[in-house]
């Protein structure tokens, strides 16, 4: 490439050689950019970390695993976020720590079965031992709460949770006690982990 | 020599071998280009023109992974000695100013502007001899120098995207750096700065307008935002130089009409580029001019070919690194697994507008304020528009031509110190509207001088700017160690130097300055793993990100080779992603448990696709860009599995997604399913935050640097046992003591036994 003051005289055929280079490099890109690697096989499946500390465990009717805890009397079909209850519904729960537990349950009264059975008592027991007894007098949402004993849990073992009712209302064949929306334990002295 | 003689030394020592290494080039390629300068011109045009070569002598050094100091300092006086003749032409042969334009500065003016630009230049001199301690400076500018210096060369580095910015400024920090230390580098950008003044008035004086030229140069480098900026180890200076210089070269080109100028024009604009990705405009306002002016294809070429010489070498570094020659953008043209277009989206969003809610508040936060846009340029460019006035004259509209271009460029980043490359332009355009009025123009100078000094500018600005003069540190009589360790962020540095081991990782939700430490700072937001860490930590704390929601896919049972869900719809917002946090495949009730012979693939993200896979709620497949049609994750089982249920188990943060299933069929094609879709509630009774720390420690990162005013900073220290981290060391004053402190957490193997977790 030799150049004076007024022209510009080029030996190689530039316009050509840079064409080719852009168009390379064009080319190359549109066929190299979609970098997309080969599937993946499946990683190493990591470990679950338990918290005894801040364990707790409140099973809710629309939970995906609700059934895999379910004892008896506790309904197969999900209505939006709660199951009916039949005379003495339970859950299974495995606990972590076996002080500062509260027993909490969130149930309603329907005011269809309320008008046939009028007020209801409810008994919350814990592994079989009442912890109390409730009464209700209106139809409702309620929620239950009361602590739970030291010594009536085990730590690492099933604790069945359940609630009975005094008084059913019969649906054709099938029996209705009252709605359940979630059961379970939660530690009062630790907070959860934010939810 | 004493080590504080050293100190003091070395940087000075480092700066100006380097700087007179780029003018030893420089000077030889003018030479080799015949073209024809003023004295006042040399200097600016060496450095520019000399620094573009120097830059790739250091990109082939650090390349070779031969960048050791003998090496650099070898490449300097190689450089001094091949320009050793061109210094001697040059200074037997230069002409004056005054030859150029033909007039000159009255000796009054001369004295008065003189003693302004004296007084400032001592100021700035210390500042940037100075230990070095800018936000950027410090942080990924030096940062990344000193990690390629301690590898001898170029390493990837995927967790920072700063590191494919190019780096042409940088280039030349690294044998300065390597002789003097981190001062030397804000003392070869203050070489610049002072270029930019000296080729703003030899400007004036080549068109003859001298007092113009000398009133510009004071307007741009007394700029509070330009002083700042060019005394400390950023490249804003560099790139306003080399912008100028691409300018004055055109028009000299224009003048003389001859073509080997054309390839110092390339160089200088490809060099822009090389400083700062949007000074690319420079090289196109070039080859417009020289179009304009000439209608010849050929010189339009020259210009691209030498240009390229200087942007390729960054082109291809990119490529090769990150799979993305143009990265950090064109991120979904070029896919990859280090920066995401999420974050491309949000940080071009970002720059756009640092915040700033309506326009109208943006001229007087350039000029006064400078809170928000980190900066300001001095109240006497409220007076801008007046450079208008100069599109009456052709040596006005010329100037002005290249400040509509880089005010395109300046809308892509409104950060105040985008537009140091305009202001020689806009000054000289203001000073040539106001040359007739000399007293006035004077008087706008001396005020400029005024209410740019550092003790008067806090009284109307909270921007960053040189507040003091540190010439006891500049010399050493001050220790570095005492000077920077007044200042948290440094401490900062230093904890995790004394508390993290070599080789130790470190993740940080914000930015500290890594030049400071050797240890590698994962900043959350700069890499595509930096931000899974933070995800994954953020799953842990906040309840929109946990796993409380499963879709449910129910079907007939069938016999498929492998299933996907595609997400169908399209996001209202450009924020709004697809998550998962596992995929389950079900055959009557029980889980496939994942096989071997499984292939997963998702699109868009398929690197993250085993996180939806590996059975930890901490950990989540995500888009990591806005969630569109077609979207998809799903497995190959390799083999027919008999299955009738799908569950994706997500956080309720994506509102909008839609999906169909698709199952694979012994031909390999992908068909729909008719499937019934429940969404059901999920309760995680583990531990995520320990879940969460964990991840971390199995991507190798077993330390956590949090702020207290970070988003992290109450969420670690509420209860740090319960994330499985123990605190090692803290510094700074709390926030409720109106201070800024920061908190070194390691991930305590105590809190799980890592070795035995393993299921």
């Amino acid at each position: 490439v030799g150049y004076s003051n007024g022209k510009v005289h080029l030996r190689l055929y530039l316009p050509a050689a840079l064409a080719a280079i852009v168009g390379g490099v064009v080319a190359t890109s549109l066929t190299g950019c979609q970098n997309i690697p080969a599937p993946y096989a499946p990683p190493e499946q990591e470990p679950r970390f338990d918290d005894p500390a801040h364990w707790q465990r409140v099973i809710h009717m629309d939970d995906v695993d609700a059934p895999d805890h379910f004892v008896r009397d506790i309904a197969s079909h999900l209505d939006g976020a709660w199951r009916w209850g039949a005379k003495r519904p339970a859950v299974r729960i495995r606990a972590l720590t076996s002080e500062n537990l509260k027993y909490v349950v969130d149930l309603a009264v329907p005011e269809g079965t309320f008008r046939t059975t009028g007020p209801v008592n409810i008994t919350f027991l814990v592994n079989g031992r009442a912890l109390d007894r409730v009464r209700y007098d209106t139809p409702g949402e309620h929620t239950f709460e009361k602590s739970v004993p030291d010594g009536w849990i085990r730590t690492g073992e099933d604790t069945v949770l359940s609630a009975e009712i005094d008084k059913i209302f019969m649906d054709g064949n099938t029996p209705r006690g009252f709605i359940v929306v979630s059961m379970g334990l939660v530690n009062t002295a630790n907070p959860p982990e934010q939810h | 020599m004493p080590p504080a003689l050293a100190q003091a030394v070395l940087p000075m020592l480092g700066a100006l071998l380097t700087l007179a290494a780029s003018c030893s080039f420089g000077l030889a390629l003018m030479r080799l280009c015949r073209l024809p300068v003023t004295r006042l011109e040399t200097y600016p045009f060496s450095l520019v023109l000399g620094a573009s070569v120097l830059h790739l002598a250091n990109f082939a050094a650090l390349a070779a992974k031969v960048a050791y100091t003998p090496v650099l300092v070898g490449i300097l006086l190689a450089a001094l000695a091949i320009g050793a003749a061109a210094w001697l032409k040059a200074i037997a042969t230069q002409s004056n100013p005054t030859e150029a334009g033909g007039t000159r500065l009255s000796p009054l003016l001369r004295l008065s502007l003189g003693a302004i630009a004296a007084v400032y230049f001592i100021y700035d001199l210390a500042n940037a001899w100075a230990p070095e301690l800018s936000y950027d400076g410090s942080g990924y500018h030096l940062g990344l120098i000193a990690r390629y210096l301690r590898a001898h060369g170029f390493e990837a580095v995927p967790t920072n995207f700063y590191s494919s910015l190019s780096e042409g400024l940088e280039m030349l920090f690294v044998p300065a750096f390597a002789i003097g230390r981190h001062s030397a580098a804000a003392l070869v950008h203050f070489g610049f700065l002072i270029a930019i003044g000296m080729a703003t008035m030899a400007y004036g004086y080549r068109i003859g307008k001298p007092v113009a030229g000398a009133c510009a140069a004071l307007l741009v480098c007394l700029a509070p935002i330009a002083a700042v900026d060019g005394t400390s180890a950023y490249v804003d200076a560099a790139a306003a130089a080399a912008a100028f210089v691409v300018f004055y070269l055109t028009q000299i080109w224009d003048q003389r009409r001859d073509n080997r100028l054309l390839i110092l024009i390339g160089l200088a604009a490809g060099y822009c580029c090389a400083v700062k990705y949007t000074l690319a405009v420079m090289l196109i306002y070039a080859a417009a001019f020289v179009w304009w002016r000439q209608r010849q294809f050929r010189p339009i070429l020259v210009l691209a070919v030498t240009a390229s010489v200087m942007i390729l070498p960054w082109v291809v570094k990119n490529w090769i690194y990150l799979d993305n020659p143009i990265a950090p953008f064109g991120n979904t043209l070029f896919r990859n697994p280090f920066i995401r277009p999420e974050f491309e989206r949000m940080w071009v969003h970002r720059l756009r507008s640092y915040g700033l809610t309506t326009p109208w508040r943006w001229p007087l936060e350039v000029t006064i304020h400078g809170e928000l846009l980190g900066g300001a340029l001095g109240p006497v460019f409220l007076a801008a528009p007046l450079a208008l006035l100069a599109l009456r004259r052709s040596e006005g509209r010329r100037l002005l031509a290249p400040v509509v271009l880089l005010s395109a460029a300046y809308l892509g980043n409104v950060g105040t110190r985008f537009l140091i490359p305009l202001l020689p332009f806009v000054a000289l355009a203001m000073s040539l509207a106001l040359e007739r009025v000399t007293p006035v123009l004077i008087l706008l100078v001396a005020g400029h001088a005024v209410v740019s000094w550092p003790r008067v500018l806090p009284r109307y600005s909270y921007a960053w700017a040189l507040l003091r003069m540190p010439s006891k540190a500049a010399l050493r009589m001050i220790s570095e160690e005492d000077y920077l360790g007044a200042r948290w962020e440094y401490r900062m540095a230093r904890m995790v130097e004394a508390n993290v081991p070599a080789g130790g990782r470190v993740f940080a939700l914000n930015g500290l300055p890594d030049a400071y430490t050797s240890r590698e700072i994962l900043v959350a937001y700069q890499g595509a793993q930096n931000q899974v860490l933070e995800d994954i930590l953020g799953v842990a704390a906040y309840d929109i990100y946990r796993p409380q929601r499963v879709w449910v896919f129910r079907f007939p049972a069938r016999g498929v080779r492998g299933l996907r869900v595609v997400q169908t719809a399209a996001m209202p917002k450009p924020e709004e992603q697809w998550s998962v946090h596992e995929m389950r495949v079900l055959s009557h009730g029980a889980e496939l448990s994942r096989d071997a012979r499984w292939r997963l693939a998702a699109f868009p993200n398929p690197w993250d696709v085993t996180m939806a896979f590996d059975n930890s709620e901490a950990t989540r497949w995500r888009t990591w860009e806005t969630a569109s049609p077609g979207n998809y994750i799903g497995v190959d089982f390799g083999r027919a599995e008999t299955v009738d249920e799908l569950r994706l188990e997500t956080s309720p943060d994506d509102w909008d997604v839609k999906f169909r299933v698709e199952a694979l069929d012994a031909q390999g094609r992908w068909a729909p399913v008719d499937a019934q879709l429940e969404e059901r509630r999920m309760t995680y009774d583990g531990s995520l935050k320990k879940a969460a720390t964990y991840e971390l420690h199995e991507r190798g990162v077993d330390y956590l640097i949090i702020r207290d005013n970070d988003w992290g900073g109450p969420v670690f220290s509420a209860d740090p046992e319960s994330w499985g981290l123990q605190v090692i060391a803290r510094t700074g004053t709390p926030t409720d003591r109106n201070g800024s402190a920061a908190t070194l957490y390691h991930v305590d193997p105590r809190a799980y036994p890592i070795d035995q977790v393993k299921p």
